[in-house]
């Protein structure tokens, strides 16, 4: 247990930062829901009609900004991006630290066996993605609840706290299997991981002839358009986030117990 | 001298690696171009029958499809996210020139040479301006020609420069920040890790910004400082914006020439 509990004391701090960011971040946006007037909306309903590259060159993404729905799901794109980021980091450190801080002597002499270690600092990523996880929701329902949110709004958060949480799953995942594969490069492995996503989501909604990159992209499989119209989760997307994040780790697993340890 | 071209040889083969994934992505987006060009024919053609009367009503009176849907007009779009990962450059640069000492336990070796430290900053400085300004210089000629093979017609070059001088500022910014963040941070532990969380950071803030109508982000997000659909439709940028931005890049540079001229050294572990 004490790998697990020295993971966990050793990135509360970081963990708060992230929360008061990331209400901060909720609260800054949603201060503008009230205020937000229909200009512009003559142009809207003109654009709605044209073809999807135009559309999505004019930022049009199938969302009401009018709403409180279709404004929280602008909002969520972004949240999901963040909170992506946050999770692989955490992953790859979690393996990568050891390397880093050139503790990996110290850490792997341990009579411990090499399972029981990736074990436990699983956990403690499985700890920390829960916890971030729920600041998120819990932020949301706060920054909904002064707008009178109806039933239908609720359940809308509770869907988009659910993608949430799978792709925060997914980016750990991808995380835990850098920082075993690459170490101290981990890092890139992560950032291509996020940023590839995110930019294959913006080519795919552009262009008819790439919407195939939408299959690639986890911001894609979750989006808040069609969590909206449809008031569910594609059950399609939770097995492949779930697939994603169940191979990743095991990936990790195998990797991690046969790797060399480069100092 | 052996400083900047250390720093230039350590740095070819990842700056290499990223003009190529510039060029890529961007002319991904651009290979866009044609089918956009199809559909705009489509629209233009059904609104040109609408009567002038219906046109006020639909508030189009003022709504210029030439204008609008130029091949600029495009091209500022989708370049958002070119800047975003030339940003991540930016900053993965200046980051990682100012902390490699303390990441490879060099500290001691570089710092006890003949070379003041004013120096090594200025060496530095001077290598990550001449790689960034290097891959614009590359990246733009390329754009240029990936722009012409997609047929985007005539279009002002000068406009289409201001655009690109744009992510070589976002770069330099990033730049900046990457500088202040190794001089400030106690220790920094993986440059992509930090640089994807700022750069994203202050992209997706920029965003939103945008989206729900806040005009303070243009102040702190240097990809909402200069707005690129202005410079593409009149070649015109707003001062206030970019002023501030500029002396939060000018405060970046100083604070950190600061810290990394007088700061204690930790000893290596």
């Amino acid at each position: 247990m004490h790998i697990f509990l020295y993971e966990l004391r050793s990135r509360w701090k970081s963990l708060i930062v992230w929360s008061v960011l990331f209400w901060l971040f909720l609260w800054l946006s949603m201060v503008k829901f009230d205020s937000f007037g229909v200009a512009g909306q003559d142009i809207n309903q003109l654009l709605d009609n044209f073809p999807p590259t135009i559309q999505a060159v004019f930022g049009m993404d199938g969302l009401n900004l009018a709403t409180l729905s279709g404004y929280v799901g602008t909002v969520y794109l972004y949240a999901a991006v963040l909170a992506a980021i946050f999770a692989g980091n955490l992953g790859a450190s979690v393996i990568a630290r050891e390397e880093q801080d050139k503790t990996a002597e110290f850490l792997y002499t341990r009579p411990l066996g090499r399972q029981k270690i990736f074990y436990e600092k699983i956990l403690a990523v499985g700890v920390y993605v829960g916890a971030l996880w729920m600041t998120l929701t819990l932020g949301f329902h706060l920054a909904i609840a002064p707008f009178s949110p109806t039933d239908t709004d609720q359940r809308f958060i509770w869907l988009i706290a659910g993608s949430l949480l799978l792709i925060m799953l997914c980016s750990a995942g991808v995380g835990l299997f850098a920082g075993s594969l690459l170490s101290k490069n981990s890092g890139r492995l992560v950032a291509f991981f996020v940023l590839g996503s995110y930019l294959a989501t913006t080519i795919a909604v552009l262009s008819q002839p790439l919407e195939w990159l939408h299959f690639v992209s986890v911001f894609s499989w979750f989006q808040a358009a069609d969590i909206l119209q449809t008031m569910a989760l594609e059950p399609l997307a939770i097995v492949g986030a779930l697939g994603l994040t169940f191979s990743t780790v095991l990936g990790a697993a195998i990797w991690h117990e046969h790797r060399d340890i480069h100092l | 001298m052996n400083v900047f071209r250390f720093e230039l040889r350590r740095l070819r083969n990842s700056t290499i690696g990223w003009i190529v994934g510039l060029i890529v992505l961007a002319s991904v987006y651009l290979s866009v171009y044609p089918a956009f060009l199809n559909d705009l024919e489509v629209i233009s053609q059904v609104y040109a029958g609408v009567p002038a009367g219906v046109q006020n009503a639909l508030g189009l009176n003022n709504f210029d499809f030439e204008t609008e849907f130029s091949f600029l007009r495009f091209y500022a779009t989708i370049f958002s996210f070119i800047l975003l990962a030339g940003g991540i450059q930016g900053m993965t640069v200046g980051l990682g020139l100012l902390s490699r000492e303390q990441r490879a336990t060099t500290s001691e070796f570089l710092f006890t040479k003949p070379v003041s430290r004013p120096r090594l900053y200025r060496a530095k400085l001077a290598a990550g301006w001449l790689l960034l300004s290097l891959t614009n210089l590359v990246f733009t000629g390329s754009i240029y020609l990936v722009a012409r093979a997609v047929g985007a017609g005539d279009f002002d070059l000068g406009r289409f420069l201001m655009i690109h001088a744009v992510l070589l500022y976002v770069q330099l910014w990033f730049l900046g920040i990457g500088f202040l963040s190794a001089t400030l941070l106690q220790r920094v532990k993986s440059v992509p890790a930090t640089s994807l969380t700022v750069v994203f950071g202050l992209f997706l803030v920029g965003m939103l910004g945008t989206a729900i109508g806040e005009d303070i982000v243009r102040y702190v997000s240097p990809f909402k400082a200069i707005n690129l659909s202005q410079i593409a439709a009149n070649a015109t940028v707003e001062w206030s914006y970019l002023a501030v931005s500029l002396g939060l890049l000018l405060v970046s540079l100083m604070v950190s020439y600061l810290r990394y001229t007088r700061r204690d050294v930790p000893a290596s572990r």
